[in-house]
């Protein structure tokens, strides 16, 4: 259990900037979240946390401790690889084995066969020992690279998409195995993922990565709630982002000029009289019924539990959640709102 | 871009850092010591004399009328077998292209037995078979009740020739038929469809695209054959020699250094020109194309029509299958002692005891030959798993064309090299004996590059990456992930360079003082000697060798080395 620290982070390769000025801290035994769509740079953070990349600029430490001269074996560093990586000529005992063989945490005969059958029944792979990587599935290698990693108790765990092989109902089920080992270990971890649902059920916070910049790190209810930024509004869950120009600004409640109306909302920096914004609102905090804005309904989607309508405001695009189809047009309020500086 | 943080530079970061590159530059200082300088040092002796530098030599070897007559005969041999070659070699490629029959994995296998039969079982072979009281020309004077031999092949520059055509066609064979495999048969079939008759077909479709790989062939073909030694040495003797031979006999017979020197600066600069032509006209072997349709094969003598290939197959397997039989029929036969042998030639080459043919005991050959061989085989293991490593490491045109090199020079000149080195001291101390395996290491180890770095590159890089993130160090990730996967690569090119060691006689030759007689010099003296039997005992023992070799590679090759995909 160790605390991570990464600050100000740079990694380039030639004249692409990979990774730019990135930092965030992880807490001992918390689960921190690297969200981003693919090419962000949020594997090259994990790269350069592991020792596999050299970073060009920024420091790395674990525990206070600088760690950016160690190579990777002396790190303490754990890495889950998206493909497993685990070794085709060794049997799974082999591969969990590995590090207590050769690794930096070696022990003897009888101790590493303790470990390695307590690590397999912890991921449920008990009798599979004598098996090659090639005569597993897809899930049972993914289990097995876990087992691997954490054989040899490393201080933090970076898992790199480590789920985005498998198919959606497995994906679903090793999520949660995942989640129960990795607090029943209490284990540090970062997990870099481009799935939304992945992050905000593992995390205890999530860090969303956009072009090398890390936006925002937050719990994934305030990340929710309160997205700080346009990109991370609209990168999680659904968002109604609509040009706003601030009239009264003051306080916790400014009231914006909005789709040829007046709106309530939260600004979360502090804003001056015209300026150009953006409201945000998820179509959950839409109640539909009365209010000022009315909706044209161009299409609506049965999601099982809901309905969910797309349409315009004014000419503005707009998703909203309703409990049966809609006949004509929707009225509705807003609960709540934000104000994002554009 | 946030400005990165100054970033103190740690000692250990730096010690590391170059002691990879301390490691990834081991071969090349290997090569530097164990190859280039003694290649400069021995062409040296070539253009210089008493410290200062002269043309002197070169002049006088240029003008030399027999020295013109080396050049000429050698480029005359090489181009003719070149032409037969081809003439033998493009039907067998069409004939295992197009028919299946049984034995067809055997016959491809076969392909690649000339390609590491040691050249001078083959000149045994064609002796036995084709010589003037040869198997073939008493059977056809049995037959025919002839007093002279019918076909008086032998002693002339048709021995040489056909020796040479009986190694190589099997090359134009297996370039013509893996092309042909490669060639989209929808091709042939848009001919048919547009009207074009099949021959026709052939000659404006299938024949143009078959060129790039028969050009490549054509060139490799040619450059063995004119660096051929002995072949041209044991059926051609100093009337058809080449200019390896030429070198050979400078260098050892006449003890000309200076000339031997300048003839080999010579040489060098003409395989250079040729290697390079090569690389340039070699692009059909590069890359693999995408996936086609695998071609139709039509069954044998599934039609009438198909007789015709007969008498032609006959020949063929007559041609290649003659020589290897005779070599064994005469071990088993020739009487010893005025008595019916049984396996008494066996257990002559075993016998401990000095023949005063060969200079040493057959015995002693032998196990000389399998220490050389298998020294040199662990040097060019290394050496191969070196440079591959190093060209991981250096990705440079410059670097990997340094690290090849050794592959560009002939054997006769890296013999005469290693041969001016270790007659010095320090190397003296050790004897030609450690020659031979650097000359042998340096000319096997390009073959340990050409099997092992593409399987090499092929692995994920993340399997040392995990290794290493579960503590292992960068050395035990090598031992303990990449050497395990190498190991089959590693197990058929060592395989390779044992056979290709145990047969090769041109530095052998160079190379040979005193007790180090290897085997193949040993079957050469015997030869000279005309004490065939033991010549034929030796031979069949590095034609098993050899099949053995060509059998590891086949099996193993054909499970695809077990690549490895994605686990």
């Amino acid at each position: 259990m160790a605390r991570l620290e990464v600050e100000n982070l740079c990694k380039r390769f030639g004249s692409v900037v990979a990774v730019d000025g990135v930092s965030f801290s992880v807490d001992a035994g918390e689960i921190l979240v690297l969200l981003g769509p693919s090419g962000c740079g949020k594997t090259t953070v994990l790269r350069c946390i592991a020792g596999l990349e050299r970073p060009d600029g920024g420091d790395i430490r674990l525990d206070g401790q600088n760690i950016l001269d160690l190579p990777p074996e002396k790190r303490d560093v754990g890495l889950v690889f998206q493909n497993y990586a685990l070794f085709p000529h060794l049997t799974v005992e082999g591969n969990v084995s590995y590090g207590l063989r050769h690794g930096r945490y070696r022990l003897p005969r009888q101790a590493r066969r303790a470990k390695v059958a307590a690590l397999l029944d912890l991921v449920g792979l008990s009798g599979y020992e004598r098996r090659k990587p090639h005569e597993l599935s897809e899930g049972q290698k993914q289990r097995v690279a876990l087992a691997r990693a954490l054989a040899v108790e490393p201080k933090v765990l970076l898992l790199d998409e480590p789920l985005s092989a498998l198919d959606a109902a497995l994906r679903k089920e090793l999520r949660r195995e995942l989640h129960r080992i990795l607090k029943g270990k209490g284990i540090t971890a970062v997990y870099v993922t481009h799935d939304q649902e992945e992050a905000l059920v593992l995390g205890d916070r999530v860090g969303v990565m956009r072009e090398g910049k890390l936006e925002q790190v937050d719990p994934p209810r305030r990340l929710y709630g309160r997205p700080r930024t346009v990109f991370v509004a609209q990168f999680l869950g659904r968002a109604n982002l609509w040009p706003a120009r601030v009239r009264k600004g003051e306080g916790s409640a400014v009231r914006v000029e909005v789709a040829g109306t007046e709106a309530v909302a939260e600004p979360l920096s502090p804003v001056q009289e015209g300026d150009e914004a953006f409201l945000f609102f998820r179509p959950e905090w839409a109640e539909l019924g009365e209010g000022p804005f009315v909706a044209e309904v161009h299409s609506a989607e049965y999601l099982g539990d809901r309905w969910e309508v797309r349409g315009t405001v004014q000419g503005l695009p707009v998703v909203l959640h309703a409990p049966a189809p809609p006949r004509g047009p929707l009225a509705f309020r807003l609960r709540r709102a934000l104000l994002l500086s554009a | 871009m946030a400005e990165p943080l100054a970033k103190p530079f740690d000692w250990a970061v730096k010690v590391r850092g170059w002691a990879g590159l301390a490691l990834a530059s081991l071969p090349l200082l290997f090569l530097g010591a164990a190859f280039f300088f003694p290649l400069a040092h021995a062409l040296s002796l070539g253009i210089r004399t008493d410290n200062r530098w002269t043309g002197e030599y070169l002049r006088a070897v240029l003008y030399d009328p027999y020295v013109q007559h080396l050049l000429s005969f050698t480029a005359l041999q090489a181009f003719l077998s070149t032409v037969l070659s081809f003439a033998l070699g493009f039907p067998l490629g069409w004939f295992l292209t197009r028919y299946e029959f049984p034995g067809k994995r055997l016959a491809r296998a076969f392909t690649l037995v000339p390609f590491v039969l040691p050249p001078i079982t083959v000149a045994l072979g064609f002796y036995l078979f084709f010589g003037h009281s040869g198997y073939l020309n008493n059977a056809l004077r049995g037959l025919f009740e002839l007093k002279e031999p019918p076909l008086p092949v032998l002693y002339s520059l048709w021995a040489v020739v056909l020796a040479h055509a009986f190694y190589n066609a099997p090359v134009f064979a297996r370039f013509v038929h893996t092309a042909w495999n490669s060639l989209d048969p929808t091709l042939e079939e848009v001919c048919a469809a547009l009207g074009a008759s099949r021959l026709r077909a052939f000659f404006t479709v299938t024949l143009p695209l078959l060129a790039p790989a028969i050009l490549s062939a054509a060139v490799l073909v040619f450059v063995l054959c004119f660096l051929s030694f002995a072949i041209p040495l044991s059926l051609g003797g100093a009337r058809y020699a080449t200019v390896e031979v030429g070198v050979y006999l400078y260098a050892r017979i006449y003890l000309d250094l200076p000339r031997a020197a300048a003839l080999a600066l010579l040489e060098l600069i003409i395989t250079l020109a040729l290697a390079y032509i090569y690389v340039r006209a070699g692009g059909f072997l590069g890359g693999q194309q995408e996936r086609i349709r695998p071609r139709k094969t039509v069954l044998f003598l599934a039609r009438p029509s198909h007789a015709l290939w007969i008498p032609w197959l006959l020949i063929t397997a007559l041609l290649f299958l003659g020589p290897i039989a005779s070599i064994v029929a005469d071990s088993l036969s020739r009487p010893f002692a005025g008595k019916a042998p049984g396996l008494a030639w066996y257990a002559f080459i075993f016998s401990p005891e000095r023949s005063p043919f060969i200079g040493t005991s057959p015995l002693g050959s032998i196990l000389v030959s399998l220490e050389v061989a298998g020294l040199s085989t662990l040097l060019a293991l290394l050496l191969g798993l070196g440079v591959s490593g190093s060209l991981r490491i250096f990705r440079s045109r410059a670097v990997e064309t340094i690290l090849m090199t050794p592959m560009a020079v002939s054997s006769v000149v890296l013999g005469l090299a290693l041969l001016l080195v270790f007659r010095r001291p320090p190397f003296s101390y050790f004897g030609e004996k450690y020659g031979l395996v650097i000359a042998h290491g340096l000319m096997f180890y390009p073959f340990v590059v050409r099997i092992v770095r593409p399987i090499w590159e092929g692995l994920t890089p993340s399997w040392v990456e995990a290794a290493r993130t579960l503590g292992a160090g960068r050395l035990r990730a090598f031992f303990t992930v990449e050497a395990p996967l190498l190991s089959q690569a590693l197990l058929v090119a060592g395989a390779f360079s044992l056979t290709l060691s145990l047969g090769e006689m041109t530095a052998a030759a160079m190379l040979s003082q005193g007790e180090l007689v290897t085997i193949p010099l040993a079957i050469y003296r015997f030869l000279s000697a005309r004490r065939f039997g033991a010549a034929s005992a030796m031979a069949s023992l590095l034609i098993l060798l050899t099949v053995i070799a060509v059998g590891v590679w086949e099996w193993l090759g054909e499970r695809g080395f077990r690549t490895y995909g994605q686990a």
